[in-house]
Protein backbone atom coordinates (compact mmCIF):
# COMPACT_ATOMS: atom_id res chain seq x y z
CA UNK A 1 0.00 0.00 0.00
CA UNK A 2 1.06 3.43 -0.80
CA UNK A 3 2.61 4.52 2.17
CA UNK A 4 3.61 8.35 3.63
CA UNK A 5 5.45 10.06 6.84
CA UNK A 6 4.63 12.83 8.10
CA UNK A 7 7.70 13.92 9.66
CA UNK A 8 8.08 16.89 12.65
CA UNK A 9 9.65 17.79 16.01
CA UNK A 10 7.02 17.24 18.77
CA UNK A 11 8.85 19.12 21.73
CA UNK A 12 10.11 22.04 18.71
CA UNK A 13 5.95 21.99 18.29
CA UNK A 14 5.05 22.14 22.21
CA UNK A 15 7.73 24.42 22.29
CA UNK A 16 6.28 26.84 19.57
CA UNK A 17 2.57 26.26 20.19
CA UNK A 18 1.66 25.46 23.61
CA UNK A 19 -1.50 23.62 24.24
CA UNK A 20 -2.43 24.68 21.00
CA UNK A 21 0.26 21.62 19.97
CA UNK A 22 -2.76 19.30 20.79
CA UNK A 23 -5.26 21.05 18.03
CA UNK A 24 -2.19 20.46 15.19
CA UNK A 25 -1.33 17.16 16.53
CA UNK A 26 -5.50 16.44 15.72
CA UNK A 27 -5.41 18.09 12.20
CA UNK A 28 -2.63 15.66 11.83
CA UNK A 29 -4.88 13.06 12.62
CA UNK A 30 -7.44 14.27 10.40
CA UNK A 31 -4.78 14.04 7.37
CA UNK A 32 -4.37 10.33 8.36
CA UNK A 33 -7.86 9.68 8.08
CA UNK A 34 -8.48 11.40 4.78
CA UNK A 35 -5.28 9.83 3.42
CA UNK A 36 -6.37 6.51 4.46
CA UNK A 37 -9.99 6.86 2.41
CA UNK A 38 -7.52 7.59 -0.39
CA UNK A 39 -5.58 4.58 0.12
CA UNK A 40 -2.20 6.25 1.52
CA UNK A 41 -1.37 4.89 4.72
CA UNK A 42 0.51 7.41 6.78
CA UNK A 43 1.38 8.06 10.09
CA UNK A 44 3.03 10.66 12.26
CA UNK A 45 6.58 9.89 13.26
CA UNK A 46 8.25 12.87 16.01
CA UNK A 47 12.24 12.47 15.06
CA UNK A 48 12.55 13.66 18.83
CA UNK A 49 10.90 10.79 20.30
CA UNK A 50 13.31 8.50 21.57
CA UNK A 51 11.05 5.51 21.58
CA UNK A 52 10.04 6.11 18.11
CA UNK A 53 13.25 6.37 16.57
CA UNK A 54 14.63 3.17 18.21
CA UNK A 55 11.77 1.27 15.98
CA UNK A 56 14.06 3.68 13.22
CA UNK A 57 17.28 2.03 14.71
CA UNK A 58 18.35 5.38 15.30
CA UNK A 59 18.68 8.49 17.83
CA UNK A 60 16.34 11.16 18.70
CA UNK A 61 16.93 14.46 17.80
CA UNK A 62 17.85 16.30 21.00
CA UNK A 63 18.30 19.62 18.71
CA UNK A 64 15.58 21.00 16.51
CA UNK A 65 17.75 23.15 14.60
CA UNK A 66 20.74 20.51 14.46
CA UNK A 67 20.84 19.99 10.44
CA UNK A 68 22.52 17.00 10.83
CA UNK A 69 20.48 15.26 13.36
CA UNK A 70 17.24 16.12 11.57
CA UNK A 71 18.89 15.12 7.97
CA UNK A 72 20.57 11.86 9.89
CA UNK A 73 16.47 11.04 11.70
CA UNK A 74 14.76 11.67 7.93
CA UNK A 75 17.63 9.51 6.77
CA UNK A 76 16.70 6.34 9.60
CA UNK A 77 12.91 6.55 8.64
CA UNK A 78 13.34 6.48 4.94
CA UNK A 79 15.85 3.74 5.18
CA UNK A 80 13.89 1.99 7.57
CA UNK A 81 10.31 2.26 6.43
CA UNK A 82 10.70 3.28 2.51
CA UNK A 83 7.71 5.47 2.66
CA UNK A 84 6.60 6.72 -0.88
CA UNK A 85 5.94 10.37 0.34
CA UNK A 86 7.60 12.29 3.56
CA UNK A 87 5.70 15.35 4.46
CA UNK A 88 7.94 17.51 6.77
CA UNK A 89 5.43 19.21 8.91
CA UNK A 90 6.36 22.65 9.68
CA UNK A 91 8.53 25.88 9.08
CA UNK A 92 12.46 25.59 9.26
CA UNK A 93 11.97 26.57 13.19
CA UNK A 94 10.21 22.99 13.78
CA UNK A 95 12.66 21.01 10.95
CA UNK A 96 15.10 22.98 10.04
CA UNK A 97 16.16 23.72 6.09
CA UNK A 98 19.51 21.84 5.35
CA UNK A 99 22.44 24.19 5.29
CA UNK A 100 24.24 23.67 2.09
CA UNK A 101 27.18 26.10 1.30
CA UNK A 102 26.40 28.37 -1.35
CA UNK A 103 28.73 27.25 -4.31
CA UNK A 104 29.06 30.68 -5.84
CA UNK A 105 28.59 32.71 -2.94
CA UNK A 106 31.45 35.47 -2.90
CA UNK A 107 29.75 38.17 -0.77
CA UNK A 108 29.70 41.24 -3.44
CA UNK A 109 27.10 39.78 -6.11
CA UNK A 110 25.97 36.55 -4.67
CA UNK A 111 25.27 37.00 -1.43
CA UNK A 112 23.72 33.91 0.32
CA UNK A 113 26.53 31.76 1.93
CA UNK A 114 24.22 28.94 2.64
CA UNK A 115 21.43 28.23 0.04
CA UNK A 116 18.96 26.89 2.53
CA UNK A 117 17.71 23.78 1.57
CA UNK A 118 15.21 20.32 1.34
CA UNK A 119 17.00 18.66 -1.32
CA UNK A 120 19.25 16.74 1.22
CA UNK A 121 15.78 15.77 2.55
CA UNK A 122 15.17 13.84 -0.82
CA UNK A 123 18.88 12.17 -1.45
CA UNK A 124 20.60 8.90 -0.30
CA UNK A 125 23.74 10.96 0.49
CA UNK A 126 24.71 11.46 4.58
CA UNK A 127 24.80 15.09 6.15
CA UNK A 128 26.58 17.31 4.38
CA UNK A 129 27.31 21.09 3.49
CA UNK A 130 29.02 20.16 -0.08
CA UNK A 131 26.12 20.70 -2.99
CA UNK A 132 28.17 18.49 -4.86
CA UNK A 133 26.88 15.66 -2.69
CA UNK A 134 23.25 16.42 -3.27
CA UNK A 135 22.94 15.78 -6.96
CA UNK A 136 20.68 12.75 -7.19
CA UNK A 137 17.60 12.68 -5.55
CA UNK A 138 15.49 9.36 -5.15
CA UNK A 139 12.75 10.33 -2.47
CA UNK A 140 9.74 12.42 -2.71
CA UNK A 141 9.43 14.76 -0.37
CA UNK A 142 7.44 18.27 0.25
CA UNK A 143 7.06 20.38 3.22
CA UNK A 144 3.77 21.82 4.55
CA UNK A 145 5.10 24.90 6.28
CA UNK A 146 3.81 27.09 9.48
CA UNK A 147 4.73 30.25 10.18
CA UNK A 148 8.20 30.84 11.22
CA UNK A 149 7.84 32.24 14.34
CA UNK A 150 4.22 32.94 15.22
CA UNK A 151 2.66 30.48 17.54
CA UNK A 152 -1.11 30.92 16.36
CA UNK A 153 -2.06 27.60 15.38
CA UNK A 154 -4.46 28.73 12.99
CA UNK A 155 -2.24 28.96 9.94
CA UNK A 156 -1.50 25.15 9.76
CA UNK A 157 -4.67 23.92 10.60
CA UNK A 158 -5.93 25.58 7.89
CA UNK A 159 -3.19 23.91 5.63
CA UNK A 160 -3.67 20.75 7.01
CA UNK A 161 -7.64 21.10 6.72
CA UNK A 162 -6.39 22.10 3.12
CA UNK A 163 -4.86 19.18 2.43
CA UNK A 164 -7.34 17.04 4.15
CA UNK A 165 -10.17 18.24 1.70
CA UNK A 166 -8.47 18.57 -1.46
CA UNK A 167 -9.51 16.90 -4.44
CA UNK A 168 -7.96 16.29 -7.99
CA UNK A 169 -8.85 18.50 -10.74
CA UNK A 170 -8.87 17.76 -14.44
CA UNK A 171 -6.41 18.26 -17.03
CA UNK A 172 -8.81 21.42 -18.43
CA UNK A 173 -9.05 22.53 -14.90
CA UNK A 174 -5.27 23.33 -14.86
CA UNK A 175 -4.81 24.16 -19.01
CA UNK A 176 -5.66 28.31 -18.34
CA UNK A 177 -2.91 29.77 -16.72
CA UNK A 178 -1.52 33.16 -14.94
CA UNK A 179 1.72 33.09 -16.26
CA UNK A 180 3.64 36.50 -15.41
CA UNK A 181 6.72 38.15 -16.48
CA UNK A 182 9.11 40.83 -15.65
CA UNK A 183 9.85 42.69 -18.90
CA UNK A 184 13.38 41.86 -19.64
CA UNK A 185 12.31 38.02 -19.33
CA UNK A 186 9.33 37.62 -21.61
CA UNK A 187 11.70 35.96 -24.33
CA UNK A 188 12.34 33.41 -21.98
CA UNK A 189 9.15 33.00 -20.11
CA UNK A 190 7.59 32.51 -23.59
CA UNK A 191 9.82 29.42 -23.91
CA UNK A 192 8.44 27.74 -20.76
CA UNK A 193 4.92 28.64 -21.19
CA UNK A 194 5.15 27.21 -24.87
CA UNK A 195 6.42 24.14 -23.14
CA UNK A 196 4.00 23.57 -20.56
CA UNK A 197 1.19 25.09 -21.91
CA UNK A 198 1.56 24.94 -24.99
CA UNK A 199 0.85 28.44 -25.64
CA UNK A 200 2.40 31.90 -24.38
CA UNK A 201 -0.34 34.32 -25.66
CA UNK A 202 -1.88 34.98 -22.31
CA UNK A 203 1.67 35.93 -21.04
CA UNK A 204 1.04 38.67 -18.38
CA UNK A 205 3.93 41.16 -18.55
CA UNK A 206 5.28 43.52 -15.73
CA UNK A 207 5.56 46.17 -16.42
CA UNK A 208 2.44 47.26 -17.42
CA UNK A 209 0.90 44.62 -16.09
CA UNK A 210 0.00 43.87 -12.35
CA UNK A 211 -0.27 43.53 -9.74
CA UNK A 212 -4.01 44.46 -9.34
CA UNK A 213 -4.53 40.81 -11.18
CA UNK A 214 -8.33 40.64 -12.27
CA UNK A 215 -9.97 37.88 -10.68
CA UNK A 216 -10.48 35.66 -14.09
CA UNK A 217 -7.10 35.44 -13.87
CA UNK A 218 -5.69 35.31 -10.32
CA UNK A 219 -8.65 32.46 -10.16
CA UNK A 220 -7.13 30.15 -13.14
CA UNK A 221 -5.34 27.14 -10.92
CA UNK A 222 -1.86 27.53 -12.77
CA UNK A 223 0.59 29.79 -11.68
CA UNK A 224 3.82 30.75 -12.91
CA UNK A 225 6.03 33.61 -12.05
CA UNK A 226 8.86 34.69 -13.79
CA UNK A 227 9.95 38.16 -11.84
CA UNK A 228 12.16 39.22 -9.69
CA UNK A 229 11.97 38.38 -5.79
CA UNK A 230 14.10 39.93 -2.56
CA UNK A 231 15.27 38.91 0.70
CA UNK A 232 12.40 39.21 3.44
CA UNK A 233 10.39 40.99 0.70
CA UNK A 234 6.09 40.28 0.36
CA UNK A 235 6.22 41.07 -3.54
CA UNK A 236 7.35 40.27 -7.12
CA UNK A 237 8.45 43.00 -8.75
CA UNK A 238 8.83 42.93 -12.71
CA UNK A 239 11.28 45.25 -14.70
CA UNK A 240 11.43 47.29 -17.94
CA UNK A 241 15.12 49.38 -17.81
CA UNK A 242 15.49 50.68 -14.66
CA UNK A 243 11.84 50.65 -13.51
CA UNK A 244 10.90 47.41 -11.30
CA UNK A 245 7.34 47.72 -10.40
CA UNK A 246 5.36 45.43 -8.27
CA UNK A 247 4.06 42.36 -9.92
CA UNK A 248 2.41 40.74 -7.71
CA UNK A 249 1.71 41.77 -3.54
CA UNK A 250 0.69 39.04 -1.06
CA UNK A 251 -1.43 41.19 0.29
CA UNK A 252 -3.58 41.16 -2.86
CA UNK A 253 -3.29 37.33 -2.86
CA UNK A 254 -5.71 36.19 -0.01
CA UNK A 255 -9.20 34.84 -1.08
CA UNK A 256 -8.40 35.22 -4.48
CA UNK A 257 -7.02 31.89 -5.30
CA UNK A 258 -8.91 29.13 -6.44
CA UNK A 259 -8.05 25.61 -4.15
CA UNK A 260 -5.97 23.33 -5.69
CA UNK A 261 -4.25 26.24 -7.39
CA UNK A 262 0.24 25.30 -8.34
CA UNK A 263 2.42 27.63 -8.39
CA UNK A 264 6.29 27.73 -9.95
CA UNK A 265 7.79 30.99 -8.76
CA UNK A 266 11.24 31.51 -10.46
CA UNK A 267 11.91 34.77 -8.52
CA UNK A 268 14.77 34.86 -5.64
CA UNK A 269 13.77 34.23 -2.50
CA UNK A 270 10.21 32.84 -3.60
CA UNK A 271 10.18 30.06 -1.24
CA UNK A 272 11.71 31.96 1.62
CA UNK A 273 9.88 31.46 5.00
CA UNK A 274 11.00 34.08 6.57
CA UNK A 275 9.71 35.32 10.45
CA UNK A 276 6.92 38.19 9.50
CA UNK A 277 8.38 39.75 12.49
CA UNK A 278 11.43 40.34 10.42
CA UNK A 279 9.79 42.49 7.51
CA UNK A 280 9.81 46.22 8.68
CA UNK A 281 5.42 46.12 8.24
CA UNK A 282 5.29 42.65 9.72
CA UNK A 283 3.90 41.21 6.62
CA UNK A 284 3.77 37.21 5.45
CA UNK A 285 5.91 36.06 2.73
CA UNK A 286 4.58 35.57 -0.56
CA UNK A 287 4.93 31.15 -0.68
CA UNK A 288 3.60 31.40 3.09
CA UNK A 289 0.35 33.69 1.85
CA UNK A 290 -0.20 31.43 -1.49
CA UNK A 291 -0.71 28.30 1.30
CA UNK A 292 -3.14 29.47 3.30
CA UNK A 293 -4.68 31.23 0.37
CA UNK A 294 -5.61 27.44 -0.80
CA UNK A 295 -2.35 26.88 -3.02
CA UNK A 296 -1.70 22.89 -3.28
CA UNK A 297 2.12 23.25 -4.33
CA UNK A 298 4.23 25.53 -4.61
CA UNK A 299 7.33 25.04 -6.07
CA UNK A 300 10.04 28.25 -5.42
CA UNK A 301 13.63 28.89 -4.49
CA UNK A 302 14.94 29.86 -0.76
CA UNK A 303 17.67 32.31 -2.17
CA UNK A 304 19.02 34.39 -4.99
CA UNK A 305 17.94 32.64 -8.26
CA UNK A 306 19.45 32.07 -11.74
CA UNK A 307 17.68 32.33 -15.32
CA UNK A 308 18.29 33.81 -18.88
CA UNK A 309 17.11 36.33 -20.55
CA UNK A 310 16.08 35.05 -23.64
CA UNK A 311 16.50 31.33 -23.54
CA UNK A 312 15.79 28.89 -20.56
CA UNK A 313 18.21 27.88 -17.79
CA UNK A 314 18.70 27.24 -14.33
CA UNK A 315 15.50 27.89 -12.54
CA UNK A 316 13.76 28.55 -16.08
CA UNK A 317 14.09 24.85 -16.50
CA UNK A 318 13.42 23.11 -13.08
CA UNK A 319 10.06 24.94 -12.93
CA UNK A 320 9.25 24.22 -16.40
CA UNK A 321 10.14 20.58 -15.57
CA UNK A 322 7.78 20.79 -12.17
CA UNK A 323 4.94 21.92 -14.07
CA UNK A 324 5.19 19.25 -17.01
CA UNK A 325 5.46 16.52 -14.60
CA UNK A 326 2.36 18.51 -12.42
CA UNK A 327 0.31 18.58 -15.86
CA UNK A 328 0.93 14.95 -16.24
CA UNK A 329 -0.74 13.78 -13.71
CA UNK A 330 2.23 13.33 -11.28
CA UNK A 331 1.84 14.30 -7.78
CA UNK A 332 3.48 16.99 -5.95
CA UNK A 333 6.26 15.35 -4.09
CA UNK A 334 7.00 13.33 -7.63
CA UNK A 335 6.91 16.06 -9.84
CA UNK A 336 9.46 17.83 -7.73
CA UNK A 337 11.64 14.66 -7.57
CA UNK A 338 11.02 14.63 -11.22
CA UNK A 339 11.89 18.10 -12.08
CA UNK A 340 15.15 18.10 -9.92
CA UNK A 341 16.18 14.74 -11.71
CA UNK A 342 15.77 16.08 -14.98
CA UNK A 343 17.60 19.32 -14.49
CA UNK A 344 20.51 17.15 -13.00
CA UNK A 345 21.12 14.60 -16.02
CA UNK A 346 20.14 17.64 -18.66
CA UNK A 347 24.07 18.70 -20.17
CA UNK A 348 27.14 17.43 -20.12
CA UNK A 349 27.94 18.70 -16.63
CA UNK A 350 26.73 20.21 -13.42
CA UNK A 351 28.11 23.82 -12.58
CA UNK A 352 28.24 25.45 -9.42
CA UNK A 353 25.20 27.53 -10.48
CA UNK A 354 23.43 24.48 -11.45
CA UNK A 355 24.42 23.13 -7.87
CA UNK A 356 23.01 26.38 -6.13
CA UNK A 357 19.56 25.74 -8.29
CA UNK A 358 19.20 22.41 -7.34
CA UNK A 359 19.70 22.94 -3.90
CA UNK A 360 17.96 25.82 -3.84
CA UNK A 361 14.55 24.79 -5.15
CA UNK A 362 12.05 23.05 -2.98
CA UNK A 363 8.29 22.28 -2.90
CA UNK A 364 5.76 23.66 -0.24
CA UNK A 365 2.58 21.38 -0.07
CA UNK A 366 1.81 18.20 1.12
CA UNK A 367 3.74 15.68 -1.71
CA UNK A 368 0.84 13.23 -2.01
CA UNK A 369 -1.24 15.37 -3.52
CA UNK A 370 -1.89 15.04 -6.81
CA UNK A 371 -3.58 18.17 -8.53
CA UNK A 372 -4.54 16.86 -11.81
CA UNK A 373 -6.18 14.06 -12.12
CA UNK A 374 -3.90 11.47 -13.93
CA UNK A 375 -5.23 9.24 -17.37
CA UNK A 376 -5.29 5.55 -16.28
CA UNK A 377 -4.30 2.98 -18.84
CA UNK A 378 -7.04 0.59 -18.21
CA UNK A 379 -5.37 -2.27 -19.71
CA UNK A 380 -2.65 -1.71 -17.65
CA UNK A 381 -4.20 -1.59 -14.16
CA UNK A 382 -6.30 -4.10 -12.56
CA UNK A 383 -7.88 -2.74 -9.35
CA UNK A 384 -6.07 -1.38 -6.23
CA UNK A 385 -3.05 -4.17 -6.44
CA UNK A 386 -2.65 -3.30 -9.81
CA UNK A 387 -2.01 0.79 -9.33
CA UNK A 388 -0.12 -0.38 -5.90
CA UNK A 389 2.23 -2.51 -8.23
CA UNK A 390 2.55 0.74 -10.91
CA UNK A 391 3.20 3.26 -8.24
CA UNK A 392 6.10 1.03 -6.51
CA UNK A 393 7.70 0.95 -9.78
CA UNK A 394 7.46 4.33 -10.60
CA UNK A 395 9.23 4.42 -6.96
CA UNK A 396 12.03 2.03 -8.19
CA UNK A 397 12.57 3.94 -11.73
CA UNK A 398 12.88 6.80 -9.76
CA UNK A 399 15.16 5.69 -7.06
CA UNK A 400 17.20 3.94 -10.09
CA UNK A 401 17.45 7.33 -12.00
CA UNK A 402 18.42 9.20 -8.86
CA UNK A 403 21.34 6.60 -7.87
CA UNK A 404 22.51 6.56 -11.90
CA UNK A 405 22.92 10.66 -11.64
CA UNK A 406 24.99 10.16 -8.81
CA UNK A 407 26.91 7.39 -10.10
CA UNK A 408 27.68 8.97 -14.05
CA UNK A 409 27.42 12.33 -13.38
CA UNK A 410 29.99 15.13 -13.66
CA UNK A 411 29.89 17.60 -11.32
CA UNK A 412 31.80 21.11 -10.28
CA UNK A 413 33.13 20.91 -6.70
CA UNK A 414 30.61 22.23 -4.12
CA UNK A 415 33.02 24.80 -3.30
CA UNK A 416 36.06 26.98 -4.94
CA UNK A 417 38.70 24.27 -4.32
CA UNK A 418 41.36 25.67 -6.76
CA UNK A 419 43.21 28.19 -7.94
CA UNK A 420 43.01 28.99 -11.82
CA UNK A 421 47.12 28.91 -13.30
CA UNK A 422 48.65 32.12 -14.01
CA UNK A 423 48.01 31.54 -17.91
CA UNK A 424 44.04 30.42 -17.66
CA UNK A 425 44.07 33.96 -14.80
CA UNK A 426 45.28 36.05 -17.56
CA UNK A 427 42.74 34.40 -20.45
CA UNK A 428 40.03 34.72 -17.99
CA UNK A 429 40.78 38.33 -16.97
CA UNK A 430 41.31 39.04 -21.01
CA UNK A 431 37.63 37.38 -21.08
CA UNK A 432 36.21 39.66 -18.40
CA UNK A 433 37.81 42.68 -19.96
CA UNK A 434 35.94 41.85 -23.04
CA UNK A 435 32.90 41.92 -21.79
CA UNK A 436 33.37 45.47 -19.59
CA UNK A 437 33.73 43.34 -15.90
CA UNK A 438 36.54 45.65 -14.11
CA UNK A 439 38.47 44.06 -11.10
CA UNK A 440 36.92 40.89 -11.73
CA UNK A 441 37.09 38.13 -8.91
CA UNK A 442 37.58 34.48 -10.29
CA UNK A 443 36.16 31.41 -8.21
CA UNK A 444 37.95 27.92 -9.32
CA UNK A 445 35.93 24.83 -9.08
CA UNK A 446 37.66 21.30 -10.05
CA UNK A 447 35.32 19.02 -12.19
CA UNK A 448 34.92 15.06 -10.54
CA UNK A 449 33.08 12.30 -11.94
CA UNK A 450 34.24 12.99 -15.72
CA UNK A 451 35.04 9.10 -16.38
CA UNK A 452 31.51 8.50 -18.54
CA UNK A 453 32.15 11.68 -20.58
CA UNK A 454 35.98 10.41 -21.02
CA UNK A 455 34.98 7.16 -21.80
CA UNK A 456 33.96 8.08 -25.74
CA UNK A 457 35.29 7.54 -28.96
CA UNK A 458 38.60 9.80 -29.37
CA UNK A 459 36.72 11.55 -32.60
CA UNK A 460 34.27 13.34 -30.25
CA UNK A 461 36.31 13.23 -27.45
CA UNK A 462 38.73 15.61 -29.66
CA UNK A 463 35.77 17.47 -30.67
CA UNK A 464 34.44 18.10 -27.20
CA UNK A 465 37.18 18.25 -24.45
CA UNK A 466 35.90 17.73 -21.22
CA UNK A 467 35.82 20.19 -18.70
CA UNK A 468 37.82 19.50 -15.63
CA UNK A 469 37.58 22.96 -14.00
CA UNK A 470 34.69 25.53 -13.52
CA UNK A 471 35.37 29.48 -13.18
CA UNK A 472 33.09 31.90 -12.45
CA UNK A 473 33.83 35.29 -13.06
CA UNK A 474 32.32 38.09 -11.22
CA UNK A 475 32.96 41.67 -11.29
CA UNK A 476 33.00 44.25 -8.43
CA UNK A 477 33.02 47.37 -10.10
CA UNK A 478 31.66 50.34 -8.23
CA UNK A 479 29.26 51.51 -10.72
CA UNK A 480 27.55 55.26 -10.31
CA UNK A 481 25.44 54.24 -13.45
CA UNK A 482 25.84 51.72 -15.74
CA UNK A 483 23.65 50.54 -19.09
CA UNK A 484 21.38 47.54 -17.38
CA UNK A 485 22.84 44.78 -19.81
CA UNK A 486 26.45 45.40 -18.53
CA UNK A 487 27.64 41.36 -17.91
CA UNK A 488 29.05 41.21 -14.66
CA UNK A 489 28.64 36.63 -14.14
CA UNK A 490 31.10 34.47 -16.55
CA UNK A 491 30.43 31.28 -15.81
CA UNK A 492 33.78 29.19 -17.80
CA UNK A 493 34.22 25.68 -18.41
CA UNK A 494 38.21 25.36 -18.91
CA UNK A 495 40.58 21.71 -19.55
CA UNK A 496 43.73 22.76 -18.18
CA UNK A 497 44.87 26.45 -19.50
CA UNK A 498 42.08 25.68 -22.13
CA UNK A 499 38.30 27.96 -22.25
CA UNK A 500 36.41 25.59 -23.51
CA UNK A 501 32.87 27.13 -23.50
CA UNK A 502 31.22 30.60 -21.78
CA UNK A 503 28.29 31.04 -20.37
CA UNK A 504 27.04 34.97 -19.70
CA UNK A 505 24.87 35.12 -16.73
CA UNK A 506 23.53 38.09 -18.10
CA UNK A 507 22.32 40.80 -16.22
CA UNK A 508 18.72 41.89 -15.84
CA UNK B 1 17.03 37.90 14.21
CA UNK B 2 17.01 41.46 13.35
CA UNK B 3 18.34 43.35 15.59
CA UNK B 4 18.18 47.52 15.94
CA UNK B 5 21.19 49.37 15.30
CA UNK B 6 22.99 52.36 14.76
CA UNK B 7 26.08 52.32 11.96
CA UNK B 8 27.99 55.08 10.23
CA UNK B 9 28.83 54.91 6.49
CA UNK B 10 28.71 55.80 2.93
CA UNK B 11 25.54 55.42 0.50
CA UNK B 12 27.04 53.81 -2.46
CA UNK B 13 25.22 52.43 -5.28
CA UNK B 14 26.32 49.30 -7.30
CA UNK B 15 25.53 45.97 -8.67
CA UNK B 16 24.03 43.53 -6.72
CA UNK B 17 23.54 39.55 -7.27
CA UNK B 18 25.13 40.27 -10.56
CA UNK B 19 23.83 37.74 -13.42
CA UNK B 20 20.83 36.49 -11.42
CA UNK B 21 17.29 36.98 -10.82
CA UNK B 22 18.06 39.69 -8.19
CA UNK B 23 20.09 41.74 -10.68
CA UNK B 24 20.19 44.94 -10.07
CA UNK B 25 21.83 48.28 -9.05
CA UNK B 26 21.41 48.70 -5.44
CA UNK B 27 22.04 51.03 -2.78
CA UNK B 28 24.94 49.95 0.13
CA UNK B 29 25.47 51.30 3.49
CA UNK B 30 29.51 51.00 3.20
CA UNK B 31 30.54 51.37 6.84
CA UNK B 32 34.55 50.45 8.02
CA UNK B 33 34.30 46.63 8.18
CA UNK B 34 31.01 45.67 6.32
CA UNK B 35 28.19 46.24 3.87
CA UNK B 36 24.72 46.37 3.73
CA UNK B 37 21.77 46.57 1.16
CA UNK B 38 20.01 49.84 2.27
CA UNK B 39 16.02 49.43 2.09
CA UNK B 40 13.33 51.33 3.54
CA UNK B 41 10.64 49.38 5.34
CA UNK B 42 7.83 49.25 2.81
CA UNK B 43 9.93 50.32 -0.15
CA UNK B 44 10.70 48.91 -3.36
CA UNK B 45 13.89 46.99 -2.87
CA UNK B 46 14.82 47.27 -6.14
CA UNK B 47 15.02 50.63 -6.89
CA UNK B 48 13.64 53.32 -4.20
CA UNK B 49 14.37 57.30 -5.27
CA UNK B 50 14.55 58.23 -1.70
CA UNK B 51 17.44 56.43 -1.21
CA UNK B 52 18.98 56.49 -4.12
CA UNK B 53 18.86 60.13 -3.48
CA UNK B 54 21.39 59.30 -0.74
CA UNK B 55 23.94 57.87 -2.70
CA UNK B 56 27.16 60.38 -1.97
CA UNK B 57 26.41 61.19 1.19
CA UNK B 58 27.75 59.98 4.65
CA UNK B 59 25.35 58.91 6.73
CA UNK B 60 24.55 58.08 10.42
CA UNK B 61 21.43 55.42 9.77
CA UNK B 62 19.58 54.18 12.11
CA UNK B 63 17.60 50.93 11.72
CA UNK B 64 17.17 47.28 11.91
CA UNK B 65 19.61 44.95 10.24
CA UNK B 66 18.66 41.26 8.95
CA UNK B 67 21.70 39.70 7.42
CA UNK B 68 22.88 42.08 5.29
CA UNK B 69 19.71 43.80 4.86
CA UNK B 70 19.61 47.46 6.38
CA UNK B 71 16.39 48.49 7.16
CA UNK B 72 16.62 51.94 7.43
CA UNK B 73 14.46 54.31 9.57
CA UNK B 74 16.16 57.62 10.63
CA UNK B 75 19.33 58.80 8.81
CA UNK B 76 21.53 62.17 9.75
CA UNK B 77 23.76 63.68 8.07
CA UNK B 78 27.70 62.29 9.07
CA UNK B 79 30.78 64.14 9.49
CA UNK B 80 33.69 62.90 6.88
CA UNK B 81 35.07 60.18 7.86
Amino acid sequence: MTNKVIVCNSAALAAKYGANANLIQNGVNRLIAADNARGIQSRYVAIDDAATMQGFHAPPVTNPADTRQNKDAVDAVYGSAAPDYILLLGGPDLIPHQDIVNPVYDGNNDVDPIAWSDLPYACDAPYSQNAQDFIGPTRVVGRLPDVTGSADPEYLLNLLDLAVNYVAGSPASYAPYLGVTASVWSGSTALSLNAIFGSSTDMQVSPPAGPAWPPKLFSRKSHFFNCHGADIDPHFYGQQGTQFPIALDAGLVAGQLTEGTVMAAEACYAAQLYAPAAEPTGRMGMANTYMSSGCSAYFGSTTIAYGEFTTNADADLLCQYFFEAIRAGASSGRAALQARQNYARAGASLSPTDLKTLAQYLLLGDPSIVPVAPPVAAHLIAGAAGEDREHANRRKFLIATGREIVRTKAVSSGRPDRAASATLTQALRTLAQQFEMDEPAILSFSVRNTAGLESVPRALAARAPVASEYHIVTSRRLVDTAPVRLISLLEVEASGDEILRTRQLVSR
Amino acid sequence: MAVEVQEVGTVVQKRFAAGSKSDHEAVWLECKDKQYILRRPGGNPFSDPELTALVGKRIQARGRVQDYIFFLTDWKNAPPG
